[in-house]
């Protein structure tokens, strides 16, 4: 293992399948059209991007994935000295694109998946033709000069009213792994070890994605990128668009009218027009 | 109580605005749309300031980080959500803890959100009471796991790689650092890296890995907590480890009875907080180290010296025997020779007399400099006692067996330094070469013997000679 590499960064690469079940990849459309592989952001899945993601599929290859404990991924894959940094993420990407072997590939990534594309482009720029992203923020924490948009305090809440809200996670979970358990008392057992491990790996998640800082990485994107920022958003405001246009080399920023953080539900069909125009 | 007014109407109206609990409606994208007055009369705002807002302004700015990365994907991936904590954010500037549970209803021409919110003040501060509390003891927990598995590993450790081993991955164990490298010092300073991997390790040298040396030489942890504290505190390498993905970096020395002996150094691909617990449990594990480490290099140190002569440092005639078995094996395995050279020194008892023990020892030590100087990478010197040397050597013929014993001659006739500077001392030199297979199977001793036999012989021929015997 060399120095660069992500902690437990397999080597020999893992198999195609197995990388394949690990961030529960979805394939769909022409397998011959350009790539368009869209990235979840924090604390969601690729679910999020039903409503634009198949809008591709006519003309071109789309593949949606999990990160690492988070929807349909393989929850055991889940190392935290790997996922102590978006690296870890940036390093799965690249391995998704290397089992389905794509090239001049279109990334979309939501959120905190913006950085991870944008991390993953870094470190082989020739394999990515686009970068979008949505809702993207270098650093979450306001710094001298930069306005983020949270204090220490903020992300410290955050983690706690994971911790605190565990049981009532718990108390969702337990009825849907009830329904066809003859032993209720074990399902409810699972639910609350399943909710123990989830609420690690979001409270871990949430302090890698919340207290990094990617400022630095930016001035090293090479690929064309298109910064889609919701002009009410409140986790990337809009002063956090500005930035990453104005550090981005070429980028092009589209402040989208209103929309929250999850333009992708609230406003698809904006979504998909501006990933067409920017093909 | 009074007739409300007598229609079912106005009783649920009256109900809707007077429950003991917040409800309100919103959009999908958190847009309220309807809230009754228990609602609005929590927030502080007139009813026309709340409809209409986007719940999330609200809210608490910790409550809207809630809010948008957990509530509303799990709203939306599950339709409905119970009892989630937020903290209400009042018009008069202060905070008020709510449960809040909600439902998705998508049977509309416009999919909305109910939520019922309830006063949780009281819940919370004690919900809040019992995290600090158990966190406190998953610390403790934790804590006491990683050095109960430091300690079982450390224990049975042997070498400084079993050790490295050992200690790193209980670091990584407590750190969740990407790398950590377990880092030793060796006489005059010299630093190993027996563990794990490090950074820069193509365009530094160990020894210039300045975090590394900061602790080593202070014997002080060394923190960097992000890119800009490397910049400041190791200006020359903020690149090169920004290169390789160091974003942190904590070095924590291993020190045992006020010597530093190591370090444990960890290097983190993001910036880390590294606070005081951590820093507590990186201590505890060196401290935990420091011992192990201490024993296991004088476990080497008691092997080493079982096994060499502590006057030259050379082998001893333990190490030589056990070196000419492993000789003798490989010979008969690949039907090669091999050859015994026994050196005694002519002169050396008059040097002992005349100029006195301490310059004897001068000389044998010389000698065995020069040895080591003269030799090929396949001869193993040895001290066999008194002013005897004995040479096993492999890949050999009878030819350059003669070859060596000339170049050893020459190297020991010259003058001397030292005490008995000036003076010279010869060597007269026996050799045994052993061809397996055309000969009965000897032992190290059967080829020392003949080697000391023919010595003898180069002796009685007149000193500062050899004699060859072939068996």
């Amino acid at each position: 293992m060399t120095f660069t590499q992500p902690a437990g960064a397999n080597l020999p690469e893992s198999s195609t399948a197995d990388v394949l079940t690990r961030n529960g990849v979805t394939v769909l459309g022409d397998p011959a059209g350009q790539p368009v592989v869209f990235g979840p952001g924090y604390g969601t899945s690729q679910n999020m991007w039903r409503l634009v993601a198949p809008q591709f599929a006519d003309e071109r290859r789309v593949v949606r994935f999990d990160h690492v404990g988070s929807g349909d991924s393989d929850v055991s894959a889940y190392d935290r000295r790997k996922y102590d940094s978006l690296r870890g993420y940036a390093a799965d990407l690249l391995e998704i694109l290397r089992a389905l072997d794509l090239h001049d590939v279109v990334f979309v990534g939501h959120s905190v998946s913006a950085m991870i594309g944008a991390l993953a482009a870094v470190e082989e720029p020739d394999r990515f033709a686009r970068l979008i992203m949505l809702g993207p923020s270098p650093r979450y924490l306001n710094d001298e000069g930069y306005l983020g948009g949270f204090e220490r305090a903020d992300v410290d809440a955050l983690l706690d009213a994971l911790e605190v809200n565990h049981v009532s996670w718990a108390a969702e979970m337990a009825p849907a792994l009830m329904q066809n358990a003859d032993r209720p008392e074990l399902a409810a057992e699972l639910a609350e070890s399943m909710t123990r491990t989830n609420t690690m790996v979001a409270q871990h998640f949430a302090r890698v994605t919340f207290l990094s800082d990617w400022r630095r990485l930016l001035k090293n994107i090479t690929t064309p990128t298109l910064i889609l920022q919701s002009s009410d958003d409140l986790i990337a405001p809009l002063e956090v668009g500005a930035y990453l246009h104005e550090h981005i080399i070429g980028s092009e920023l589209v402040v989208l009218n209103a929309a929250g953080h999850y333009a992708h539900l609230s406003d698809p069909g904006e979504i998909e027009r501006q990933i067409r125009r920017f093909l | 109580m009074t007739d409300a007014g007598g229609t079912t109407d106005h009783i649920a109206r009256a109900l809707f605005h007077h429950a003991p609990a917040g409800l309100f409606a919103m959009t999908a994208d958190g847009v309220i749309r309807s809230a009754n007055d228990t609602f609005c009369e929590w927030t502080g705002y007139p009813r026309e300031d709340v409809v209409g807002r986007y719940f999330l302004a609200l809210l608490s700015r910790g409550s809207k980080l809630i809010f948008e990365t957990r509530y509303m994907p799990l709203l939306q991936a599950q339709s409905r959500l119970n009892e989630m904590m937020l903290t209400l954010s009042t018009s008069a500037g202060g905070t008020r803890d709510v449960l809040v549970s909600s439902v998705l209803d998508g049977s509309g021409a416009e999919p909305l959100v109910y939520a019922a919110v309830f006063d949780a003040g009281i819940r919370l501060k004690y919900e809040r009471d019992l995290l600090d509390a158990r966190r406190t003891a998953e610390t403790a927990v934790a804590r006491v796991r990683i050095l109960q598995a430091a300690a079982a590993g450390l224990a049975p450790a042997s070498t400084l790689a079993a050790f490295g081993s050992a200690l790193r991955v209980s670091a990584e164990m407590a750190t969740d650092a990407a790398h950590v490298s377990v880092i030793v010092t060796g006489p005059g300073g010299t630093r190993e890296l027996v563990s794990g991997a490090r950074p820069l390790a193509e365009t530094v040298e160990l020894a210039d890995l300045l975090p590394v040396g900061a602790a080593l030489a202070s014997g002080l942890p060394v923190l960097c907590r992000s890119a800009a504290d490397i910049a400041v505190s190791f200006p020359a390498l903020a690149a090169p480890l920004d290169a390789e993905g160091v974003e942190a970096l904590c070095v924590v020395p291993i020190i045992d009875n006020g010597t530093v002996s190591g370090a444990i150094a960890c290097w983190f691909q993001r910036q880390r907080v590294l606070d005081e617990n951590l820093l507590d449990l990186l201590g505890a594990l060196a401290t935990q180290a420091a011992p192990v480490l201490e024993r296991i290099h004088l476990q080497h140190q008691i092997e080493h010296q079982s096994l060499h002569d502590s006057l030259t440092g050379l082998p001893n005639r333990r190490a030589l025997q056990n070196r000419l078995r492993r000789l003798i094996g490989d010979a008969e395995r690949h039907g090669r020779a091999v050859a015994v050279l026994f050196l005694d020194l002519d002169g050396f008892k008059a040097i002992n007399d005349d100029f006195g023990h301490e310059a004897g020892d001068q000389v044998l030590q010389q000698v065995a400099v020069r040895l080591r100087r003269v030799l090929r990478e396949d001869d193993t010197p040895s001290r066999f006692g008194g002013d005897e040397f004995v040479i096993a050597s492999d890949r050999i013929d009878q030819t350059s067996a003669l070859e060596v014993a000339q170049r050893i001659r020459q190297a020991v006739r010259e003058p001397l330094d030292g005490l008995a500077r000036g003076q010279r001392v010869s060597a007269s030199i026996g050799i045994s070469v052993y061809t397996p297979g055309r000969a009965v199977p000897m032992s190290p001793d059967d080829l020392i013997a003949l080697a000391d036999e023919a010595m003898l012989a180069s002796k009685r021929a007149g000193k500062g000679r050899d004699t060859l015997l072939t068996a």
